[in-house]
């Protein structure tokens, strides 16, 4: 440990180097030479490195708790000894931002939190690569797959432990790729492939809210360190304007009776939070998660379920004290939870293919830990994602193995999913089966599971806390708000318990419903003529899955069970609170508690125990006694609303045609205005006009001598009318306009030229003279006009008037419209008549 | 980065080894030369610049004055030579290509080798046309240097996945190659307007060509609308040009086209409506002509038209340097010279960009179902991205733009080859001809989802650094202020807009069930064509992990520059009554450095500065000789830099405020 | 009177050279290769003889001759006058070259087009050097005549004879108008050369400043407009000229485009400063500036417009040397303001177009071969694959006209532009550079055809001609036309140094935007 700790001090701790380095070279190795590896080589390949580095991440963290406060005040942010090892692999780019250059770095830290978070993520991601070495064995692209998984563990690295904004950027993005890669792993299929289309693009969405904060953190806070950001907070504390947007022209109904003013955390925490609603499936973006799980099992559950859902709440919590100091933007994160984890539970009644169950379940699982952060309750939000990350994850896998024994003789996906081919399975399953039940138990909060304790402490700290507000004018959350969470996080926690148990009973209990098993039947997968055969399907019994996938199930099953002590505050073990504790001690500071809340926990405790019982016992009745003859009843009582419920609320329908339905006519708008309107004028138009031109012109070329002749006496006769008759030009010397005000007019000369002027609008008197010049003075800012008549010497006259103004360079002459036709402009000396030719076309 | 020498050679054997069985060893040893070269000079490049520029006069006088012309007149002296040679023998025709780039290409590193000092490099003033005023004057710094890098980059990938394609008259194919590369770079080095012009125009001729002759079926309709549009705009820029010599000569009775003389000239835009006013036209004038050739909405429907006709070599020279030619251009002249303008119709200039440029491009792209047309549009985004980091004129917003001219030409330029590949195998581009292709090509497809991946820029990639430092730039801007974080977001909407857009074209033509028959038996990438791709998708990674290769050799001249543009357009009076000179002392010295000689300082008091710098462009006019001897350049290096620092430390009057 | 002799030797050698070609073609023996062959050679000898001796004169300059004023005020014998002897020269003899290949070509192998070329070529310098009505009268017509003969030189050719009679009719009408202003103007001044009459008026007709001499006098300058307008074929005044164009034998056309129309612009320049240089008549408002203004915008969009829409390429250059001659009056308007080197531009304008122009007409018929003339754009199809040298040179010359940098085309206009904008003439100026666009369509048209079109099936298809002398034509005209554009300096102060002084220095223009 010692030697350890001298090899990688504090603040060049290269070991992060190498945890992230393995992943990445088993990613590169599978994907490069995973076809000269064969099967044998990418698996020891894919575990090998990710088993490694979760070995490095155990003595990372090892050295972590061993720190303690040693390493604190040097790296800590604001005086709480927050213990971080960093690493700084190089400069990556700089920024000018509004006052300071913002150096960007490619860094990585370690510090509690994250330490946990890579653990996990290592870990987790250790069994499931495990389990897939199994799963996938018959698929084709076995290296490809992998290479893809190590991939993802490499960005969701990068993710957790990037040390500012910009790499942790990095890893979010990655890991969207991944799951893209992954979601579309099966890509011959269009279904798959556009699922994962549509889940990269929605968390597109998310990832266009996280660029917005981060340029906004250069402009305001100058950094994207969070470190520094923890201790800068004092910059974020200004209002802005966001509507009406100054200097633009509005219609007077958008503007609103006084502007509508926000604080720059409110603005920058709606922003990340938008990006923690894309990547952690939260209304409204939630969308593309059950969409999700067209990929292969063990991806669902290490990225769908365990990882990269999480980096929602995981990016909270890193930010929690920019999240802090705007109530309203707490307030909405755990409102957003609570809708989200009641809404997704209402889906998951009413579905029947089991993995889809488990994904909504997820996204309301979710929801509950946003309702976490949400209400200040950091520690235990978090806490939730590591809960969840087991017992979820061991569901996902119990599932997997269940279709895996499904699949033997049901090929078509769907089929093998659907949980009413299924039941009777606790017989033939047995590991599957009690790993699957002390999950659902997890999750359904029954007392003394790990579920129990994250979901409860979440819920009691929504009920009892809320957040105070940092300075004057904010607006803060109501105190019944704190109680409308909790109502909607215990429905959502009674409707969990219920659908659980109701994919439980539905799966392990009763009689098989897949195929008629026969004794002895060898199931092989070349003869489909009876899997997919007409009639009733047959085949052996389905059996156990191989070690490899059952011991992940039994090492999850176990902490999911037995997880929940490391921070049970009922039972005053809190080691993870007070590990956790600094790096959250500025944002708690913030968080108050409701008087007289504390006393409520033991009451909660309860209400949490019978929300258990209810929702268990319930599908217990309905499902495993009854045989789900009330759900039919049900059913058959309302079938519009269990409908619209099979259907998901019928959501995806609604965006295709609002959102999608609006991107779409704009996409049409814009290519017929650029196929018709763009080209058509500027093109199109100019052509046609010139050739139109051309051809009149050319009709006039008829070859007949006399129309020459008579183009030559018209060209004559035009020639002669301009000379014959008087033009009145002038030009304007007020190269002195300016100093002294006086205008010198002097009239273009012509053969026989005689010229009248006079001053305002008074009628000419006098006769004409050889005057050609005429001075006058003008006043600041006075506006003269000047009249000038000129005779020929055929007798023809004809006049013109110059409206001259003395400009003092401030406008002043702009008030008058006809000032604009002769203003003075002393860098040419000359001067053009109001209704001059332009460029002597007479 | 201990191991750094070692990792070149490491991945270039890798590359080698991957290749598939089938592959020749010519083409591995060539696969994994080119990837040896590059990472060996992007080392050679690292570390960053910084300290390099910390010490000015560290090896400055390594600048050989003639290398910019040999980079402009060797390609186009050889193209002529090719049109001697006997065209039947094209692999000689080849080779000389080939030996011609690949000589400019390393020509070219030598440029990166002298640390970008604040100020004029390499640069190289002969007198020409005295009579009017006109001098060869070349000379690059720390902005175009980058562009003539890409330049010699790309356009030998362009040939060489040309003669891949091209089987029909290989002799004016070079010689338009050579021709193109030549004056490209010579209207990236310009300083002198008649000079720039001249290249600007004679850069269109063998593009015209090139689409005309090896086109698509529109090919003549395209190649007309090409040039006649860009020559509309040029020959209007000429008019303008015209009249700020005229005016430079009314106020100093002295002939010049020279960039750092004109850009001394303060039009007068008094004249009510101000878009009769001088300054407003001759502005109007030169951004016109830019903005058609970068295009910007809604100048820019030449582009698809040009794109999807040219030939594969010809889409990508289009739009990797040439497009980024009329970015150049306005970020040097516009800038440069109606620095007012440009700066108080930034913000509705970076709608444009926005709503136009990015937004709807994106839109267009998204309809598309020719992959080419689809690359087109997506141009139309990426370079509006690059305008809005010009208009909003922050160091890091420019920075950015460039860094996104170069990483739009490697991510669209590997899109073309790769579309091009598709195109010879089925002689279609129809989105709907394809489906599941991944199938049968999966490197194929991986190439293509790596170079998706840095067109919609996903971190890791050259492609998201440029985007967020624009992105960023923008927010903070004072030109656009208001309008900064307005349009930075709906810059940032734009990346969602090029998910949907790059990714559904992908999924429709890689992903789903290959139903297509025809498609059943198409073959994966040969090594040829991975050899035109590779160094492209290499620098894509480079770029996207390393910019500061490029940043930190750019920053102190976009740095200095931006200050100039600030410095100028916030003491320029808001309506001046009449033209005029400003005086030297505003400008940064080591920008006039070079300016022909004219009258002796300006109307204000002369600084000790000016006056250095005065006697500077006097011994640049007269003698471009001792330009080469070490002494002077180290001197004038280490005097520009302590000027520079003064120049700095200049209070800016309402410095940064919106007149 | 050596002197004279000397100064007037390029008239001289020329004229003498006529005659020697003359008797050659009358006594010279019949050779079966037909006379066309040597006597072009001997009339591009006496051109070159012409051409160097003129620019030695130039050089050594008609100053350093006291006694070559002794012909004046007939023949005056300037600078401006030298170089117009030049540029006259050059593109005669280019047009002899391209007759030596193409006569025998096309069986019009007849020796006395030769004669007719170069005597009038001795009218055009006659006219160049024309100080006095009567002189540039002489030499207009001697000019003209030559012309008429050489358009209807194919007899065979309805074309051909139609188009000469056309422009003998409408010439005759022009020389008329001409004639009647001249008279008009020494009915009002009582003088006929051209600086005593600019005196005269200056001098406000010498105290006669009568109201009907006034009179007299802007009917005069009404009606000298229109003639000089005839001649350089300004819209309105231009429809013969694409009749006769096509008509005449190419290298007739040649000449016509650049020796005839350089000979027409020298005259004009020396009427309108000579006579019309004072103040009143330089006026924007009642002077022959805005009259030239509207005739400029009127030729160089009409020709361009209509030449977009030819089908002939021989016809399509016959609008585009109209549109050019728009061109250079935007730099006749912008003489009315001093001191921007308008004179200078329209004379190197001048110079680059002839070199061009010549090059583009040798371009031409180098295309063509008996009886598969390249007449029409589809005549032209697919050439660039077939005869890719022929195509390229015409292609190049294309260019220049179309104004590429950088050839000498690019040169002259920016030149012209720039006297423009100077002048303050701010619209007409960027009405030129829009012109510039639309004339870019047509010659590129032609390089479409050539490079990017492959000839319909069965369609008559031109083929190139192989003879010495349009190649050296060709050779000739394309070294010109790089040098000029690439180190224009020497022939741009050439050409500044040639301007005509300006009597009154004119203070008063009035400038427009």
């Amino acid at each position: 440990m010692e030697q350890l700790r001298t090899q990688f001090p504090a603040d060049d701790f290269s070991l992060l180097a190498l945890v992230l380095l393995l992943p990445l070279v088993g990613a590169f190795v599978c994907g490069v030479f995973g076809k000269r590896l064969g099967k044998e080589g990418v698996r020891t390949m894919a575990l090998s490195a990710v088993g490694g580095s979760f070995v490095l991440c155990l003595a990372a963290f090892a050295m972590l708790t061993s720190a303690g406060g040693a390493h604190g005040a040097g790296h800590g942010g604001g005086g709480h000894a927050v213990t971080r090892f960093t690493w700084t692999a190089w400069r990556w780019f700089t920024i000018d931002g509004g006052t300071s250059t913002v150096p960007i770095d490619v860094a990585f830290s370690v510090d509690p939190l994250s330490g946990v978070m890579m653990l996990v993520v290592t870990g987790v991601g250790f069994l499931i690569h495990l389990y897939s070495s199994e799963y996938m064995s018959k698929d084709p692209g076995y290296y490809r797959f992998f290479a893809y998984l190590n991939l993802f563990v490499f960005s969701m690295l990068v993710l957790i432990l990037g040390d500012n904004l910009a790499v942790l950027f990095v890893g979010w993005e990655g890991v969207g790729l991944c799951s893209y890669l992954l979601i579309g792993f099966w890509f011959g299929e269009d279904r798959k492939a556009s699922a994962g289309k549509k889940a990269f693009i929605t968390n597109r969405i998310g990832d266009f809210g996280l660029l917005v904060a981060m340029a906004m953190l250069v402009y305001y806070a100058g950094t994207l360190r969070f470190s520094t950001l923890e201790t800068s907070q004092s910059a974020l504390s200004q209002m802005r304007t966001v509507w009406p947007i100054p200097g633009l022209e509005l219609p007077s109904w958008l503007i609103p009776a006084q502007p509508i003013r926000a604080s720059v955390p409110t603005l920058v925490a709606l922003a990340l939070f938008v990006g923690c609603m894309g990547k952690s499936a939260q209304l409204p973006l939630y969308v593309w998660l059950p969409d999700a799980m067209a990929g292969p099992t063990p991806v669902s559950a290490l990225i769908h379920a365990a990882t990269m859902v999480t980096a929602g709440i995981y990016l909270v919590a890193r930010t929690s004290f920019l999240f802090v100091l705007s109530p309203f933007a707490m307030a909405v994160v755990a409102g957003t939870g609570a809708l989200t984890a009641l809404f997704a539970a209402s889906i998951a009644f009413a579905q029947t293919d089991l993995k889809k169950v488990l994904a909504y379940s997820t996204v309301s699982q979710l929801g509950y830990m946003f309702v976490g952060v949400g209400s200040g309750a950091f520690a235990a939000g978090f806490f939730h994602v590591l809960t969840h990350a087991f017992f979820k994850g061991c569901l996902f896998l119990c599932a997997g193995s269940v279709i895996h024994a499904m699949h033997h003789v049901i090929h078509d996906e769907e089929g093998s999913q659907d949980m009413r081919n299924m039941g009777g399975l606790r017989k033939h399953m047995p590991i599957t089966h009690a790993t699957f039940l002390i999950s659902c138990l997890a999750i359904a909060g029954c007392p003394m599971t790990s579920g129990f304790f994250s979901k409860d402490e979440v819920l009691f700290k929504a009920f009892s806390s809320q957040i105070a507000a940092t300075q004057p004018g904010l607006w803060v959350a109501p105190a019944w708000y704190g109680q409308a969470i909790y109502a909607l996080g215990v429905l959502g926690a009674v409707c969990t318990a219920f659908y659980m148990f109701r994919a439980y009973f539905l799966t392990f209990w009763g009689d098989f419903r897949g195929w008629t098993i026969v004794k002895g039947h060898v199931a092989h997968h070349g003869d489909d003529e009876h899997a997919h055969g007409e009639g009733p399907r047959e085949g052996a019994a389905p059996h156990e899955s191989p070690w490899q996938m059952t011991l992940p199930l039994a090492v999850l099953a176990f902490f999911a069970l037995f997880g929940g002590l490391v921070y049970a505050e009922p039972l005053h073990l809190t080691a993870l609170e007070r590990f956790w504790h600094p790096v959250f001690a500025s944002a708690s500071t913030h968080v108050v508690e409701r008087a007289g809340a504390h006393a409520m926990m033991w009451p909660l405790l309860g209400v949490g125990a019978t929300v258990f019982a209810v929702g268990a016992g319930g599908a217990y009745y309905v499902y495993a006694q009854q045989g789900g003859k009330p759900a039919e009843a049900f059913v058959a009582a309302a079938p519009s609303l269990h409908r619209i419920v099979r259907d998901k609320w019928r959501v995806d329908e609604f965006y295709e045609a609002t959102v999608l339905g609006f991107i779409d006519a704009m996409g049409d708008t814009a290519v017929a205005i650029d196929k018709w309107l763009i080209d058509g004028v500027i093109a199109r138009l100019t052509a046609a006009v010139t050739q139109l031109f051309g051809a009149g012109l050319r009709l006039l070329q008829t070859g007949r001598v006399q129309v020459y002749a008579a183009g030559m006496v018209l060209g004559v006769a035009g020639l002669g009318w301009f000379i014959l008759t008087p033009h009145a030009e002038a030009e304007i010397d007020s190269s002195k306009l300016r100093s002294s005000g006086d205008v010198t007019f002097t009239a273009a000369p012509g053969h026989g030229y005689s010229y009248r002027w006079a001053e305002g609008e008074a009628a000419q008197s006098g006769d004409f003279t050889a005057a050609a010049t005429f001075s006058t003075k003008l006043e600041r800012c006075q506006t003269k006009q000047v009249r000038l008549e000129v005779r020929n010497v055929f007798g023809g006259t004809t006049e013109t008037s110059f409206t001259t103004c003395r400009e003092m360079g401030n406008d002043c002459c702009t008030a008058k419209p006809a000032a604009g036709d002769a203003t003075a402009r002393p860098q040419t000396p000359l001067q053009a008549p109001a209704r001059a030719p332009m460029g002597g076309t007479p | 980065m201990s191991l750094a020498p070692v990792i070149p050679a490491l991945l270039a054997a890798a590359v080698a080894y991957v290749m598939p069985r089938k592959a020749a060893t010519k083409h591995r040893i060539g696969l994994a030369a080119v990837t040896f070269f590059l990472l060996a000079s992007v080392g050679w490049l690292w570390p960053d610049g910084t300290q390099a520029v910390a010490k000015p006069d560290a090896p400055t006088s390594t600048e050989w004055p003639y290398l910019l012309d040999f980079l402009i007149g060797f390609p186009i002296v050889a193209g002529l030579f090719v049109l001697f040679l006997p065209r039947q023998m094209p692999s000689l025709l080849r080779g000389v290509t080939y030996a011609v780039f690949a000589v400019s290409f390393v020509a070219s590193l030598a440029l990166l080798a002298v640390p970008m000092t604040p100020g004029w490099h390499f640069q190289h003033i002969v007198p020409w046309i005295e009579s009017a005023g006109i001098r060869w004057h070349v000379a690059t710094d720390g902005i175009s240097v980058w562009l003539i890098v890409l330049t010699t980059f790309t356009t030998p990938i362009a040939a060489f996945a040309s003669f891949g394609s091209i089987k029909s008259r290989h002799k004016e194919l070079c010689a338009a190659f050579l021709m193109l590369q030549g004056a490209m770079i010579g209207a990236f080095v310009a300083l002198d307007l008649f000079v720039f012009y001249v290249f600007w125009e004679l850069m269109l001729v063998p593009m015209f060509l090139m689409i005309g002759i090896w086109g698509g079926a529109e090919k003549i309709k395209a190649s007309v609308k090409f040039f006649l549009f860009t020559m509309t705009g040029s020959v209007l820029m000429l008019g303008a040009m015209l009249y700020l010599v005229w005016t430079h000569h009314e106020l100093t009775s002295q002939w010049t086209f020279d960039y750092l003389a004109l850009s001394r000239v303060v039009l007068p835009d008094t004249q009510k409506p101000v878009v009769m006013s001088a300054q407003f036209l001759c502005w109007f004038a030169f951004s016109l002509a830019f903005f058609i050739k970068v295009p910007m909405w809604p100048l820019h429907t030449w582009l698809p038209d040009a794109h999807v006709q040219a030939p594969t070599g010809g889409s990508v020279v289009l739009a990797a340097v040439m497009l980024k030619l009329g970015t150049y251009a306005y970020l040097r002249f516009s800038m440069g010279l109606f620095p007012f303008r440009s700066a108080i119709l930034a913000g509705n200039l970076g709608a444009f960009a926005v709503i136009g440029g990015i937004l709807y491009g994106a839109l267009c792209a998204w309809k598309q179902d020719d992959i080419k047309k689809l690359v087109a549009y997506s141009s139309v985004a990426h370079l509006g991205f690059v305008m809005l980091g010009l208009f909003g004129a922050t160091p890091s917003g420019i920075q950015g733009a460039i860094l996104q001219m170069v990483n739009h030409g490697l991510a669209t330029g590997a899109l073309f080859l790769l579309v091009g590949v598709l195109y010879d195998r089925r002689h279609t581009r129809e989105v709907s001809e394809f489906g599941g292709i991944a199938k049968v090509m999966p490197v194929y497809t991986v190439l293509f989802l790596i170079v998706t991946m840095a067109s919609i820029g996903v971190p890791g990639t050259n492609g998201f650094v440029g985007e967020f430092m624009v992105i960023a730039g923008t927010f903070v801007s004072k030109r656009l202020n208001q309008f900064g974080a307005i349009e930075a977001i709906g810059a940032a909407f734009g990346v969602i807009l090029a998910a949907v857009y790059m990714l559904g074209m992908v999924q429709k033509v890689f992903f789903g069930p290959l139903s297509n028959p025809k498609n059943k038996h198409l073959d994966d990438i040969t090594p040829r064509e991975a050899l035109a791709v590779a160094p492209l998708v290499i620098m894509i990674f480079v770029i996207g992990f390393f910019p500061s290769i490029m940043t930190d050799r750019m920053r102190p001249a976009v740095e200095s520059y931006q200050q100039q543009f600030v410095h100028l357009f916030s003491d320029t009076p808001e309506t001046p009554l009449a033209a005029r000179l400003l005086p030297r002392d505003m400008f940064p010295p080591s920008f006039l450095v070079g300016a022909p000689d004219a009258e002796a300082g300006g109307p204000s008091a002369v600084t000790e500065a000016a006056t250095k710098t005065a006697a500077a462009p006097a011994k640049a006019a007269e003698a471009p000789k001792p330009r080469s001897d070490e002494d002077t350049n180290r001197a004038r290096a280490a005097r520009n830099e302590e000027i520079m620092q003064k120049f700095k430390n200049l209070p800016l009057r309402k410095a940064g405020g919106e007149p | 009177m050596k002197d004279a002799l000397v100064a007037l030797a390029p008239l001289l050698i020329v004229s003498l050279g006529g005659l020697g070609l003359m008797m050659a073609e009358a006594f010279g023996s019949r050779k079966s290769g037909g006379p066309a062959s040597d006597l072009a050679l001997g009339s591009f000898v006496v051109f070159l003889a012409g051409a160097i001796v003129s620019g030695s004169l130039w050089l050594v300059g008609p100053e350093s001759l006291p006694g070559a004023q002794a012909t004046a005020p007939w023949l005056l014998v300037d600078r401006f006058t030298l170089f117009f002897q030049l540029v006259l020269c050059v593109g005669a003899g280019l047009a002899a070259l391209m007759a030596g290949g193409y006569l025998p070509e096309h069986r019009l192998d007849r020796g006395e087009f030769f004669p007719l070329l170069v005597f009038s070529t001795v009218g055009a310098m006659i006219l160049a050097a024309a100080g006095d009505l009567l002189t540039m009268f002489i030499g207009l017509e001697t000019m003209s005549l030559g012309v008429y003969a050489m358009v209807g030189f194919r007899r065979g050719s309805l074309r051909s004879t139609e188009g000469a009679v056309k422009y003998f009719l409408l010439g005759s009408f022009a020389a008329a108008l001409l004639l009647y202003g001249g008279a008009l103007i020494y009915g009002v001044t009582g003088k006929t050369d051209l600086a005593s009459i600019g005196a005269t008026i200056r001098a406000g007709l010498g105290g006669r400043g009568a109201s009907a001499d006034l009179g007299m006098l802007l009917v005069a300058m009404v009606l000298v407009v229109a003639g000089l307008a005839f001649k350089v074929s300004a819209v309105p005044f231009h429809m013969w000229t694409p009749d006769a164009y096509e008509g005449a034998p190419t290298p007739a056309t040649s000449f016509m485009a650049v020796a005839v129309k350089s000979a027409a612009f020298a005259m004009t320049l020396r009427v309108l400063l000579g006579i019309f240089g004072d103040p009143a008549s330089m006026s924007w408002g009642a002077g022959w500036p805005p009259l030239v203004a509207a005739l400029a915008v009127l030729t160089m969009t009409v020709a361009n417009l209509v030449a977009g829409r030819q089908e002939s390429v021989k016809r399509m250059l016959a609008y585009s040397s109209i549109a050019h001659a728009g061109y250079v009056l935007v730099g006749v308007v912008a003489l009315m303001k001093d001191g921007n080197g308008a004179q200078g531009g329209v004379l190197f304008y001048l110079l680059s177009y002839t070199v061009s122009t010549a090059g583009a007409f040798a371009g031409l018929i180098a295309c063509g071969s008996h009886g598969r003339e390249a007449v029409s754009y589809e005549d032209l199809a697919g050439l660039g694959k077939r005869h890719p040298t022929a195509a390229f040179a015409l292609s190049f010359f294309l260019l220049s006209l179309a104004g590429m940098p950088p050839t000498s085309g690019f040169f002259g206009k920016l030149y012209i532009a720039r006297a423009g904008i100077g002048a303050g003439l701010h619209v007409l100026t960027i009405l030129l550079l829009l012109n510039s666009v639309i004339a870019a369509y047509y010659y590129l048209r032609v390089m479409v055809f050539m490079y990017m079109r492959d000839p319909a099936p069965g369609a008559p298809i031109a083929k190139p001609m192989r003879s010495g002398y349009v190649t050296s034509a060709l050779v000739l005209s394309a070294i010109l036309v790089v040098a000029i554009g690439l180190w224009p300096t020497s022939s741009l102060s050439m050409a500044l140094e040639s301007a005509l002084p300006r009597v009154a220095s004119l203070a008063s223009a009035v400038s427009l935007r």
